[in-house]
């Protein structure tokens, strides 16, 4: 199997296949030297080193989980198709114990120790933020995928990109969602009590100006907190009422925050930003609040709710197929999120080799249009690390315990007249772009 | 008015548990002058094993229940085997080594719960769904029982402690474990008695607030921390302080709520240790006294 | 070996087996390439932070959880004027280094209140405060989102790595010297002393209060430097590295490297900082992994991969020096070995010519000097003491003279080891008066008095059991320690006054210990030695620093009568020297001979005082103590 083959599963039909020579020829060589008997001289080769630094432990040891065997998976496609040019992939994973400096110390281990081309990772925004010099000091790239990419220092985005593509600024963008299909126009927020709550309150009042809604009040509860009614019966007794609720919080602390509000009578749409967007981690969203809870994900997530027009949708099962087929689990967002992570290196490693200051290079301004199983396309400029359009991205909601499709958010902001003009804007203000 | 009630109920319930936790410890500390710091890692093992036993086994609340409390109660032998392993009468116990010799078993607890129950959260089955409204305010009605059980718990420990020969050995080796021993009161069955009962009664804080705070393999040292400032807030006396210090630390934390926007939130996240480094300087018996300063 | 300067030969010995243990631990991972420079930069480090807790555990028996929030504050220091005020790294440093010392200074005074457990607990609340503070209060500390753009240090044409990694190990080497020198000095074996036994320590004048705080302090410091080249190295703080977990490796560290020889904090760093890297393969086992670790070292090991060195070493020099023909040590002279087979009687004798020449002469010269007849250096007046509602001391008066031996005689429970606490200042006096050598007495803290000239014995003997014989003695002969910064400074550069001041010192504990016929066992633990050897080394260390008064509680008590008859011959050597014993005894015998004077207590009232004699005759005595 050619990696031809695998890229053309993931993207939609439409797509100008500019990677695909290069992958061509490399197989087509492998293909001859198999032929003529030279297989062990290319398997000879040295091998190109991918390191793999996630987190294991920790509340988000789940996002790892799945983005570990969605990286590997791409891995494993380029491998069984006999490497690049002849040259199989290593992979050297660690653990970053959910430690900063722990990070900090296997990135130079990686960098310095084992020399590899590039790392997948770190995942944890928390880890990330540790040792985001790190990747710049040892000229070596990384691969991230911070919730909150925003927080990541300027300098360091030249070797820090990110490839999570509903982050929590584009989930905030999801109030124009609210606003259009809902008509919502005051909200209340319930957010956790620390900087990145603080920093999302913020961006959620921002882009409810923007769109012309009333954010009342910006509530916030530790986020170890289990008992979220002091909040919400405070929410709850606005005068006059509001009319949908904003939360942020991962884990119980989202799904609490969820659920509680039917306690608390706040019977409004409620838009959920944060990490609880895999199965497991809504299982316990009753049904009630499920249906009136809204998101914005990446496709692969509500695959087989999309519309049959939709153009990614072909990539999108695909890729869910293929996952389903080899891991026998049902593929998560993070799980689409670890294969891109995996095939945005993989591809500028095909396009200009092994050396990891090429790669970078490459990955911020040759690789463009680049299609991810996430159901988007990436453009990194030096300026834009994150190189995505964040309206590119769906509404769900939760009903039966999964996410289903309920609408394109461009199209809301389209209906509502935003300009790309104010989210470039905004996106500066809040430095999701460099100046 | 509403408002004011809901955070005075969030504070109690929430103070109820850190009360619980908090006369484990202190029931330890009586009995064997050890500081137990795995108090914390009954409440998050006997939580974990009960919700599995209920949800992924099906079985009845009661016998998970008392399945549990069989588990628990060897936890709590083997703790004090491990402990007072290297005691012998002649070299009495390191309370430095074993305060640290606890502190391992927090991680080693962690460490198990991590591999048996994974990096999830998880949530146990809930004695009653639902909740009450009281005045405006929401009562759960798992806190409500939650409540009612650390105080009935703690009039328990109380009458045994006073009315019991167990209770009144208990307190023999509190005033001097020494003349206890003279006295002929076996010591060590007293301390082992102690860590049996006070690994019970962490494992029935856990069962109770799992299906409220959900459980994760960390929260045996949150639980732990919560209790210790408990203990030190309200002093020395065996039932009374760390209930009256978990209930006081509770509300004090939640009635920052009160501020407006996100201010309460981010002191809630401070205040209990300030509180207790104020009440070091100021009143280090704690706030019902006891022996503690030297 | 040359008497010459045997604690610089220690010293050097200490170097030797901290470089070749940590050769031992480093070449083998090099090899096997788990030793990667990063793993060398990153110990240097923890190896202070460490070093950090070790001084103040290992020394002094505190163990603080509190550590981890000196070291956030010394990492958030740097960044956090970066931000704001784009400081050098220089001055973030010293910033950090003031607010730690400050923290350290008023917190450390309210938990060195606390006792041992205590500590813990409070130091602990700090450091999680330390957390809590830097997650929450993000408009200075970044909280969550941490702190980036921390200013490298480049040193001439260097890189920036390069020349951290320099400062970090020359850094870490300085204050490795610092504290070995402390640990070694006259200022560790008074922390050791504490360590072993608070309130014997402060009788050998060693003001414990204040050396501690300092000590806590010192320790906050060298944790702040930690915290201040950690951030350097990382470029960016986050308060995930500060959290429990990163406690627990520390105390991990500390405990698996050893306790209590700082050198043992290298190695364990080392270890730790590869650990992870060994345990791969358990992945999802790795925290459990590192729990049992923990709980096996604590358990097994308490002393660590340093101790178990140590223990080697000793257990080495000891068969060496089984093996080696038994010659009387050069310094000894005519002492120890030579004279102990002649008989009590000669042997003190014997001995007090060399040792007591000195001392004598001093004594002499002092009452010389003041050419009066021999003055009263103990006035008690009107002294009570009750406990509940006990009188166990009862309006006594009487005075002490220079140059005497006052025994103080009653049964059981008359309040004798009460009055010689009050005297002493264990107790602190509530009623009454009491003066000696011409200061007022009560209201001073025991290492006043002891500073002063008082030195005690205790009636259940309190020795360090922790140090050796000669140290005993060291710590009683060196006057303990006025737990001043300046003191500990002086220590810890190893000024050459310190040095010979040490060996003064202990060429002096050793005349004592030739004395009482213990010279050859002045390398042993005390733990080791007798019941009725122990007392001995109790009253040497009470007299090796040549007081003028003596209190002696039951000193007898428990000797046989070979010691007893030592312990005679020399009290009264030290009486012709010119020091004033008073001493508790119920061996009448003993008492009758020895005493120019007895006072006699019952039920806390003083109910005779008179020559031996004088006592013997007197029917209030005898109707006390035949229970009439």
């Amino acid at each position: 199997m050619s990696t031809t083959a695998r890229t053309d599963r993931i993207v939609p039909s439409d797509r100008t296949s500019r990677h695909a020579p290069g992958s061509r020829i490399s197989s087509l060589a492998f293909a001859a030297m198999a032929a003529l008997g030279l297989c062990s001289a290319a398997q000879a080769q040295e091998p190109i080193k991918l390191g793999i630094l996630l987190t294991h432990v920790g509340p988000t040891a789940i996002f790892a989980r799945y983005e570990d065997k969605g990286a590997r998976m791409r891995i494993d496609e380029v491998n069984r198709a006999g490497g690049i040019k002849g040259r199989r992939i290593e992979v050297i994973g660690y653990d970053t114990e959910g430690k900063p400096d722990r990070a900090g110390t296997l990135f130079r281990r990686l960098a310095q120790e084992d020399k590899v081309s590039a790392v997948i990772g770190p995942d944890s925004i928390y880890v990330l933020l540790g040792m985001s010099s790190v990747p710049t000091e040892s000229k070596v790239f990384s691969m991230a995928a911070p919730g909150n990419y925003e927080l990541v220092p300027m300098k360091d985005r030249q070797w820090v990109a990110s490839a999570w593509t509903a982050n929590g600024y584009t989930m905030v963008l999801g109030l124009a969602w609210l606003k259009d299909k809902l008509r919502v126009g005051r909200v209340g927020m319930l957010t956790t009590a620390d900087s990145i709550g603080e920093m999302i309150g913020r961006e959620a009042t921002d882009t409810a100006k923007m769109l012309g809604m009333e954010m009342v009040q910006v509530l916030a509860q530790p986020a170890s907190d289990r008992d979220l009614l002091p909040s919400l019966t405070k929410l709850n007794g606005m005068k006059p009422g509001i009319e949908g609720l904003v939360v942020f919080g991962s884990g119980p602390y989202g799904t609490i925050a969820m659920n509680q509000t039917d306690l608390a009578g706040v019977n409004v749409p409620i838009l959920y930003i944060g990490g609880n967007i895999i199965p497991e981690l809504i299982k316990d969203v009753t049904p009630e609040t499920g249906k009136r809870t809204f998101l914005t994900v990446a496709r692969n997530v509500v695959a087989d709710t999309l519309p049959a027009s939709d153009p990614y949708i072909a990539a999108a099962k695909k890729f869910n197929a293929d996952y389903q087929a080899k891991y026998k689990e049902t593929p998560t967002q993070p799980s689409a999120v670890g294969y891109d992570m995996a095939s945005t290196v993989i591809d500028a490693i095909e396009n200009v080799g092994s050396d990891p200051v090429k790669i970078r290079d490459y990955i911020y301004t040759k690789q463009k249009d680049f299609p991810m199983a996430q159901g988007i396309r990436t453009n990194r400029t030096p300026s834009d690390a994150y190189g995505i359009d964040p309206r590119d991205v769906v509404v769900a909601s939760i009903e039966g315990g999964r996410f289903v499709f309920k609408g394109y958010l461009k199209d809301s902001y389209k209906a509502l007249g935003i300009k790309d003009e104010a989210i470039t804007e905004q996106m500066r203000r809040f430095k999701m772009l460099a100046d | 008015m509403a408002e004011f009630l809901q955070v005075l109920f969030t504070g109690l319930s929430q103070g109820g548990i850190y009360a619980l936790i908090g006369i484990g410890f202190s029931l330890v500390n009586m009995s064997t002058r050890v500081l137990n710091l795995a108090q914390g890692s009954y409440a998050l093992l006997g939580g974990f094993v009960f919700l599995t036993l209920a949800t992924r086994y099906g079985l009845p609340l009661w016998a998970a229940l008392a399945l549990v409390l069989v588990f628990v109660a060897m936890l709590g032998v083997v703790t004090e085997r491990i402990v007072s392993l290297r005691v012998r009468p002649w070299r009495p116990i390191s309370h430095d080594m074993a305060i640290l010799t606890t502190l391992a078993l927090v991680v080693v607890a962690e460490g198990a719960a991590f591999l048996i129950w994974g990096p999830d959260p998880q949530r146990g089955p809930a004695l009653q769904r639902g909740v009450v409204n009281v005045l405006g305010a929401i009562l759960i009605w798992q806190s409500v029982w939650m409540l009612v059980i650390t105080l009935v718990i703690a009039a328990g420990l109380q009458w045994l402690l006073i009315r019991t020969w167990l209770g009144r050995s208990m307190r023999a080796c509190a005033q001097n474990p020494l003349t206890a021993a003279l006295l002929g009161i076996d010591v060590r069955r007293v301390g082992m008695a102690a860590f049996t009962l006070s690994a019970v009664i962490g494992a029935l804080a856990g069962m109770l607030v799992s299906p409220i705070t959900w459980l994760d393999y960390q929260i045996g040292g949150e639980f732990m921390l919560k209790g210790v400032l408990a203990y030190l807030l309200g002093g020395e006396l065996a039932i009374a302080g760390p209930l009256v210090g978990g209930l006081v630390l509770g509300l004090v934390e939640n009635l920052f709520l009160l501020f407006p926007g996100a201010t309460g939130g981010l002191l809630k996240q401070v205040v209990p240790m300030a509180l207790l480094i104020v009440m070091l300087v100021w009143r280090p018996q704690g706030l019902l006294g006891g022996p503690r300063a030297r | 070996m040359t008497a010459g300067s045997p604690s610089l030969l220690i010293r050097n010995r200490t170097w030797l087996i901290a470089l070749a243990a940590y050769a031992a631990t480093v070449v083998p991972l090099m090899t096997s390439g788990l030793l990667y420079a990063d793993v060398v930069v990153t110990s240097g480090i923890f190896f202070i932070l460490v070093m950090a807790m070790d001084l103040l555990f290992g020394c002094a028996g505190l163990l603080s959880f509190g550590h981890i929030g000196f070291f956030a504050i010394g990492a958030y220091a740097p960044a956090v004027l970066a931000k704001f005020f784009a400081a050098s790294l220089l001055s973030g440093t010293l910033a950090g280094l003031v607010v730690n010392l400050a923290l350290a200074l008023t917190l450390g005074r309210v938990f060195l209140r606390l006792s041992g457990s205590y500590f813990m607990l409070g130091t602990l609340a700090f450091g999680i405060m330390v957390h809590a503070v830097i997650r929450t209060w993000y408009p200075v500390t970044g909280g969550d989102a941490g702190l980036g753009d921390i200013p490298r240090v480049v040193l001439g044409s260097l890189s920036p790595q390069v020349s951290l990694a320099i400062v970090i190990w020359v850094s870490a080497a300085l204050l490795f010297w610092f504290s070995l020198n402390l640990s070694a000095s006259r200022v560790g074996r008074a922390l050791r002393a504490i360590r072993g036994d608070a309130v014997s320590a402060a009788c050998c004048g060693v003001d414990v209060p204040r050396l501690r705080i300092n000590l806590f302090a010192l320790s906050a410091c060298y944790a702040s430097i930690s915290g201040s080249l950690f951030a350097a190295y990382n470029g960016a703080v986050h308060p995930d590295s500060f959290a429990l977990s990163a406690l627990l490796d520390v105390l991990l560290m500390l405990f698996f490297g050893g306790e209590g020889t700082i050198w043992g904090a290298l190695i364990g760093v080392t270890l730790l900082r590869v650990l992870p890297d060994l345990s791969g393969p358990l992945q999802a086992g790795k925290i459990l992994f590192s729990g049992v670790l923990f709980a096996v070292i604590i358990f097994l090991f308490p002393m660590g991969v340093a101790g178990a060195l140590k223990d080697g070493m000793r257990r080495l020099g000891r068969a060496r020096d089984e093996v080696r023909p038994h010659e009387p040590a050069a310094t000894a002279g005519e002492g120890a070995s030579g004279q102990r087979a002649a008989g009590d009687e000669v042997f003190g004798q014997g001995v007090a010519s060399e040792g007591m020449a000195r001392a004598g002469t001093r004594r002499l010269r002092a009452a010389g000097a003041s050419g009066e007849p021999p003055p009263a250096v103990i006035e008690v007046e009107a002294l009570g003491q009750s406990f509940g509602g006990l009188r166990a001391v009862d309006a006594v008066s009487f005075s002490v003279e220079a140059g005497t031996i006052r025994s103080l005689i009653g049964p059981n429970g008359a309040g004798k080891s009460t009055m010689l606490n009050l005297l002493s200042g264990v107790q602190s006096v509530r009623e009454g008066r009491v003066s000696g050598l011409g200061h007022r007495l009560e209201g001073l803290s025991p290492d006043r008095i002891a500073r002063l000239g008082v030195r005690r014995t205790f009636q259940h003997e309190r020795l360090f059991a922790h140090l050796t014989v000669i140290e005993n003695v060291m710590v009683g002969c060196e006057s303990g320690s006025d737990g001043s910064v300046r003191d500990l400074v002086r220590c810890g550069l190893a000024l050459p006054s310190t040095r010979s001041e040490a060996q003064r010192a202990r060429a002096a504990s050793l005349a004592w210990l030739e004395r009482i016929g213990l010279a050859d066992r002045a390398d042993d633990a005390v733990s080791a030695l007798p019941h009725g050897l122990r007392k001995l080394v109790e009253v040497a260390r009470a007299v090796a620093a040549l007081p003028q008064v003596l209190l002696l509680d039951e000193t007898a008590a428990g000797l046989n009568a070979t010691e007893k008859a030592r312990l005679k011959v020399l009290l009264r050597s030290l009486r012709d020297e010119g020091v004033t014993t008073l001493l508790i005894e119920h061996d009448m015998a003993f008492v009758m001979d020895i005493s120019d004077r007895i006072l006699v207590l019952d039920f806390g009232r003083l109910i005779a005082e008179g020559t031996p004699d004088a006592v013997r005759r007197d029917p209030a005595v005898l109707a006390a103590y035949l229970g009439a």
